[in-house]
């Protein structure tokens, strides 16, 4: 069965993030005054789904090398590691790498329970592995590129992990020509567990309903998002379950594309292990 | 008063996931023999005491809490003569018990971080706050000895989550519980959770089991990837029993290679294996 392989350290999985940092992410992400810029909502993205994915793989005293993790940046004459700080400049970096080594933690404020019916305003810390960048061109079919001689090495050294996921977080205008032949090629690569997954977190000035892993193009507001959606992978059969388990609804063409909401809870698909459930 | 030790065998057996070292093994067993004493008919009861806990992957101490929960199970079984008559207070003796001492395991553990000078770090933090998971697997197995000698055994066992107990005879596995087939296994077992302080709910999740032994039966207590093993239909429940035998009595270094094997052979899933082996000796 497909998408099955264990993922541990000795059997690690890739994920790949390319992030969209044109100059068209200066723009907000819908309407109104409290429209976020999407620059800014991609980079929280990436550093709450980094956080999430260290989380998930931490353990006493350390975070378990279950995954290897590239943050590619993409915009104005440039693609490339997005990482700031310690890890500037490098591709795929071991989880435990990641963790030790955010450009800086934030101390941020959150509002949670206050075990008598009420909110109660907490401080959590926030790790920063990269900052907003608006920049120049959308180079996304060099961006998707890049990823294929990501992949290509890492299908070649782990033939029968885990298949690498490629992330990619834009506002979906390329200026380098379509990515579909790109994210074709890119998707093409397998190991003998499946073939490379391609997920999109489209973020658009468009407005309309976000969208959550949708099983069709019907509803998305524009080109760019249909385009980006036909790019995007099915989803596997044990991501479709956790995806339903999660609220959404899903069939079989179900696809990893998410317009205008959440991506975080794909960290939630990933196995590594039995979970932590409180008893129901 | 008979020798308990005498009348049954008991070993334990573990095997890290491939990959981790025995340390960062998150399953626990304990055994652990009971005091005889008299029952109301004057028959002398004789009990072994055992338990089987899996740490879940995903959370934080997960092998301490799962250490925790065998060493409590073991003591509130000793402590509860026919501690399944009254699940309820089973279940509140348990787990009162566990609380206070994993509190206490929690501030020496963050102070002996500060001391050392690795501080708690923020990706641990979560985890911490939502509390150590595990299955947790307990049995006691007695023999209940007449005046003429004459020994009655049987079993009485407790589980939430899928460790499971297995009933063997001749090599034959005559019951499973509390997961009957290898359907049944899967990455979101029932857990008791080390912030869960609703006894009700966990007295309402736990499943009880027993039944009676025949001298040179065999009790098994075995965390998940065992577990599926011995229910999987692709060896014989027949040889499976007569196979595991045959590793126990000769020891841990030939049941780890042979538990390797199995797993490079795609036959178990790659995870820590516990494995609680009682017999029944033939002679009492």
């Amino acid at each position: 069965m497909p998408y099955t392989a264990e993922i541990s350290r000795t059997n690690p999985g890739c994920f790949i993030f390319l992030v969209d940092q044109s100059a068209s992410m200066s723009d907000p992400m819908g309407a109104g005054e409290v429209a976020q810029q999407r620059a800014e909502v991609v980079s929280d993205a990436i550093n709450r789904l980094l956080t999430e994915l260290s989380v998930k793989c931490a353990k006493e005293e350390g975070v378990r090398d279950y995954f290897h993790v590239a943050v590619i940046g993409y915009g104005h004459n440039h693609v490339g590691s997005a990482f700031q700080g310690a890890l500037a400049g490098r591709d795929l970096v071991p989880l435990s790498e990641v963790a030790n080594n955010p450009a800086r933690v934030e101390s941020r404020t959150k509002k949670v329970p206050d075990g008598a019916g009420g909110l109660v305003e907490t401080s959590v810390q926030f790790p920063v592995w990269m900052d907003p960048v608006t920049n120049g061109g959308t180079p996304m079919t060099r961006a998707l590129g890049y990823a294929d001689s990501l992949v290509a090495n890492w299908v070649e050294a782990h033939p029968s992990g885990f298949p690498p996921i490629v992330l990619n977080l834009t506002d979906g205008e390329s200026t380098d020509g379509d990515p579909t032949s790109a994210a074709i090629a890119l998707a093409s690569y397998a190991t003998a567990d499946g073939a490379v997954l391609l997920f999109n977190l489209h973020v658009s000035g468009s407005g309309g309903t976000p969208v959550t892993f949708p099983d069709s193009e019907e509803g998305l507001p524009d080109t760019y998002a249909r385009l980006l959606f036909l790019m995007s992978s099915v989803l596997p059969s044990h991501m479709r379950s956790y995806a339903a388990s999660q609220g959404h609804r899903v069939s079989e063409t179900t696809r990893g594309f998410v317009y205008n909401a959440d991506i975080t809870s794909i960290v939630e698909f990933l196995d590594i292990g039995t979970r932590a459930t409180e008893l129901r | 008063m008979e020798d308990v030790s005498a009348l049954s065998e008991c070993q334990l057996l573990r095997v890290p996931k491939a990959g981790n070292t025995l340390k960062e093994c998150e399953d626990a067993g304990r055994s652990w023999v009971g005091d005889a004493r008299s029952d109301d008919q004057g028959r002398t009861v004789l009990p072994l005491y055992a338990a089987v806990s899996d740490g879940a992957s995903e959370s934080l101490l997960a092998g301490a809490w799962a250490e925790r929960l065998v060493a409590d199970a073991v003591e509130s079984m000793s402590l509860g003569r026919d501690w399944w008559d009254d699940v309820d207070t089973f279940v509140v003796d348990l787990m009162e018990r566990s609380a206070p001492r994993w509190e206490a395991y929690l501030e020496w553990y963050r102070a002996e971080r500060d001391a050392r000078g690795r501080p708690i770090a923020w990706y641990e933090q979560p985890g911490l706050e939502k509390g150590a998971f595990a299955t947790v697997l307990g049995a006691e197995v007695r023999a209940t000895v007449s005046g003429d000698g004459r020994a009655d055994w049987s079993w009485h066992a407790f589980a939430l989550g899928d460790s499971c107990l297995f009933h063997l005879r001749d090599g034959v596995v005559r019951r499973a519980f509390p997961v009957e087939e290898v359907d049944g296994f899967g990455i979101t077992p029932q857990l008791l959770g080390s912030r869960n302080h609703d006894t009700a709910l966990v007295a309402e999740r736990l499943r009880l089991a027993h039944g009676t032994l025949a001298p040179g039966d065999e009790v098994l207590l075995a965390s998940d990837a065992l577990a599926a093993w011995l229910l999987s239909p692709h060896h014989g429940h027949r040889a499976s029993g007569t196979v595991l035998a045959t590793l126990a009595e000769v020891g841990d270094e030939p049941f780890a290679e042979w538990v390797e094997d199995q797993r490079a052979r795609g036959l178990m899933r790659n995870d820590d294996v516990t494995l609680i082996r009682i017999r029944v000796r033939t002679e009492a």
